[in-house]
């Protein structure tokens, strides 16, 4: 509900909005039990804001220049030309209309005030000693400039004729939208003579002082809007159609109010009800209301913003409630829900424990055991046939060649010479067999796990031909070594030995010819047992 | 109003804190239960999956003597049967005491223990193919894991004479090793 008080320099009319319909209108003489009944008025609805629009004789309107200031210094030059126009009274104000650049930027204002405050003083003071909270008060010239807006006019000068009560004909001229002045006129033939003619005749005066002040050229066509009643729509219709110097258009009020969707219960003979409904529709608005008066407004705002924020907080709070309560439904549901698959997943446990067979050899126990036989069956079961194989098809090649002994055994070095040496465990002082031999045919020895063969054989029918047999044996180290199966193939005895670093010796006198001779040899093989085999 | 809307809404906020943070530590709770009996299932399922596989393998060995106390008697009979085939001009055993069996990247795993018993054998071969046939024959009488560690043989008759088919020719001499399996 939205409250606006209209004040028509004589009396008071409060009138009630909601929204587009007018829900109340109450008017208050300037007499004791007016100001009384105005006073128990405003008491009724205490706390609620008021704004009150003043349509006033006794309102001056002024075009200046200023320097474009801010601040300060436009505050400076504001108050001094408010004692220059408007001495006698604090309710003025001024707004800024453009900015014009000449020799330097200037600023456009219309300085407006109200001439005569005493007329507002009895109402202001019944206002004040009821605490209503007064948002502003509004100059209905300055407030028209908005619907001046609507009227879409070709021209650039508009002159707004309206009449909200009978003896005073309000006429505002708007220049480029702007407000440039606005007269209240007095006008005696609303109810009994020749209403059409006087409108006329001021508007005429009107344009006579517009064009003696330059606002608007000589020639210059002016747009005249007039919202009037039914009763004098027609008249006013002809005799503006004989005038070509002004172009016309009459609202008849009723239909304007119609066609803006306000809601008047009563016929309307005046135009007060259409801006009293334009200044309900005003979020913010003040024109002359000085702080003091507003401060009650200011304390309803206060508490309106405390309220707001109140009502925000308990939000929050609820908000913020409401998502802990969502969450913690959330997390309920999905502990019912885990619950759920925890029986599900018991239900099964129980269930393959009872298939299970019991064994005392855990599972684990049992993957170990059986990997552990994979393993030993796959690389440490050994025996000598594979090796002693592979020997004896690279000696069979020597037909010559006979064995007579062989030593085979696993071992962890390479360079182990028996059986006995072999220490599964680590040794704690491992036979030096390094650098014992100086074959360079023969790699260095090494850790790991090998079949090692150690053999022994002769020359079958052997004729003493060293030479040959010698040949035979190197033959016989290169064949085994070039087959690449063994780690190390190392001749440990050849049939004689020619070594420079040994002795040799033998019988050369030839007497001894026909006595057998043997030719021994011995070598040794290793072979690294292959893994995963 | 407003210093009681603020309490209101602290009141509020405390009130959906507390009610949040006792159901997230019931939820926490649940998972943690519902994480641990997932896993004791799981752990089941894998269970039963290894006892599928490694059973009959593990019962296979088991009654074969792999795993489990040694067989010194069976390991006796099954040489004394074998020689019974081969009938070796000679052969003699010798069992030693049990030891561990160390090779080199042999690793047991946890909780089993691999042991072994050495047996110095000392036969009088025809051939030398007597020696791997006594081998094989070992293995096929008994299911038992047999690694040679050494063998020794040497020919006594002399090289330009043949072979003697009524007598032995070769002296050899082998040290086997038995290996059994433990769980500890």
């Amino acid at each position: 509900m939205k409250r606006v008080l209209y004040f028509t320099g004589y009396r008071m009319v409060a009138q009630e909005w909601m929204g587009h319909k007018l829900v109340s209108s109450v008017y208050f003489e300037p007499d004791e039990q007016g100001l009384d009944l105005f006073s128990a008025y405003l008491r009724s609805f205490r706390n609620e804001p008021v704004r009150l629009l003043v349509d006033l004789i006794e309102e001056e309107f002024r075009q200046i220049h200023i320097p474009l200031l801010r601040g300060s210094d436009r505050q400076t030059i504001l108050k001094r030309n408010y004692a220059k126009y408007f001495r006698t009274s604090e309710y003025r104000f001024a707004i800024s209309q453009s900015v014009e650049r000449k020799t330097r930027k200037e600023e456009k204002l219309l300085l407006i005030g109200l001439t005569n405050q005493y007329l507002l003083e009895p109402w202001l003071k019944i206002v004040e000693e009821t605490r209503t909270p007064l948002s502003g008060i509004v100059s209905l010239p300055l407030l028209s400039e908005d619907y001046v807006k609507e009227l879409k006019s070709e021209s650039r000068a508009i002159i707004l004729v309206s009449q909200q009560v009978p003896s005073n004909l309000r006429q505002s001229v708007f220049v480029d939208g702007k407000l440039v002045l606005s007269r209240l006129v007095p006008i005696a033939s609303f109810y009994q003579g020749d209403y059409a003619s006087d409108v006329l005749r001021d508007i005429e005066s009107t344009q006579r002082y517009l064009i003696s002040q330059r606002i608007v050229e000589r020639s210059e066509t002016i747009a005249v809007h007039i919202i009037t009643n039914k009763r004098h729509f027609d008249k006013l219709t002809l005799r503006c159609q004989k005038e070509s110097f002004f172009d016309f258009t009459i609202h008849e009020i009723n239909e304007l109010l119609a066609r803006e969707k306000i809601d008047v219960s009563d016929e309307q003979d005046f135009s007060s009800g259409l801006y009293c409904y334009l200044v309900s529709k005003k979020i913010a608005i003040n024109h002359y209301a000085q702080a003091r008066e507003r401060r009650y407004f200011m304390h309803y705002c206060g508490g309106l913003a405390l309220r707001s924020l109140s009502i925000a907080l308990l939000a929050l709070g609820l908000g913020i409630a409401m998502t802990s309560s969502v969450k913690g439904l959330l997390y309920n549901s999905v502990i019912a829900e885990t619950n759920l698959i925890e029986q599900k997943y018991k239900a099964k446990y129980n269930q393959l424990s009872e298939n299970r067979i019991d064994s005392t050899t855990s599972t684990t126990n049992m993957q170990n055991i059986v990997q552990t036989v994979e393993t030993l069956q796959n690389n440490y079961l050994r025996d000598p046939e594979e090796m002693l194989a592979m020997i004896s098809g690279d000696i069979s090649i020597f037909p010559d060649i006979r064995v007579k002994k062989i030593d085979w055994f696993v071992a962890d070095f390479s360079d182990l010479e028996s059986a006995n040496e072999v220490h599964w465990d680590k040794p704690k002082k491992r036979p030096r067999t390094a650098g014992k031999n100086k074959d360079p045919n023969v790699p260095k020895p090494k850790k790991g796990y090998f079949e090692i063969a150690q053999v022994e054989g002769e020359f079958l029918n052997f004729d003493g031909n060293f030479r040959y047999a010698l040949s035979a044996v190197d033959d016989l180290e290169k064949t085994m070594r070039e087959t690449g199966k063994y780690f190390s193939v190392e001749i440990t005895k050849r049939p004689l030995d020619i070594e420079s670093g040994n002795r040799l010796s033998g019988d050369a006198s030839g007497t001894k010819r026909g006595a057998i001779e043997r030719a021994e040899l011995a070598f040794r093989v290793v072979r690294e047992v292959p893994k995963g085999e | 109003m407003l210093l009681v809307s603020i309490l209101i809404m602290v009141a509020l906020i405390l009130a959906g804190y507390q009610y949040e943070k006792v159901q997230g530590e019931e939820y926490q709770k649940s998972v943690a239960t519902l994480r641990s009996t997932h896993q004791i299932y799981n752990n089941m399922v894998n269970d039963i999956d290894l006892l599928d596989r490694y059973r009959k393998l593990y019962s296979d060995y088991k009654s074969a003597g792999m795993i489990g106390q040694e067989r010194r008697l069976s390991w006796i009979e099954s040489l004394e049967s074998t020689n019974q085939a081969l009938r070796l001009p000679t052969l003699t055993y010798a069992l030693n005491p049990q030891e561990k069996f160390l090779r080199p990247g042999l690793k047991a795993q946890r909780g089993v223990e691999v042991n072994s018993s050495p047996m110095d054998l000392t036969m009088g071969l025809l051939h030398e193919e007597d020696l791997f046939a006594l081998l094989e024959g070992l293995r096929l009488s008994i299911r038992n894991l047999l690694t040679v560690d050494s063998c020794s043989m040497t020919r006594f008759t002399p090289m330009s004479s043949s072979l003697d088919t009524k007598r032995a020719n070769l002296n050899t001499s082998c040290t086997i090793r038995w290996i059994t399996i433990d769980a500890k």
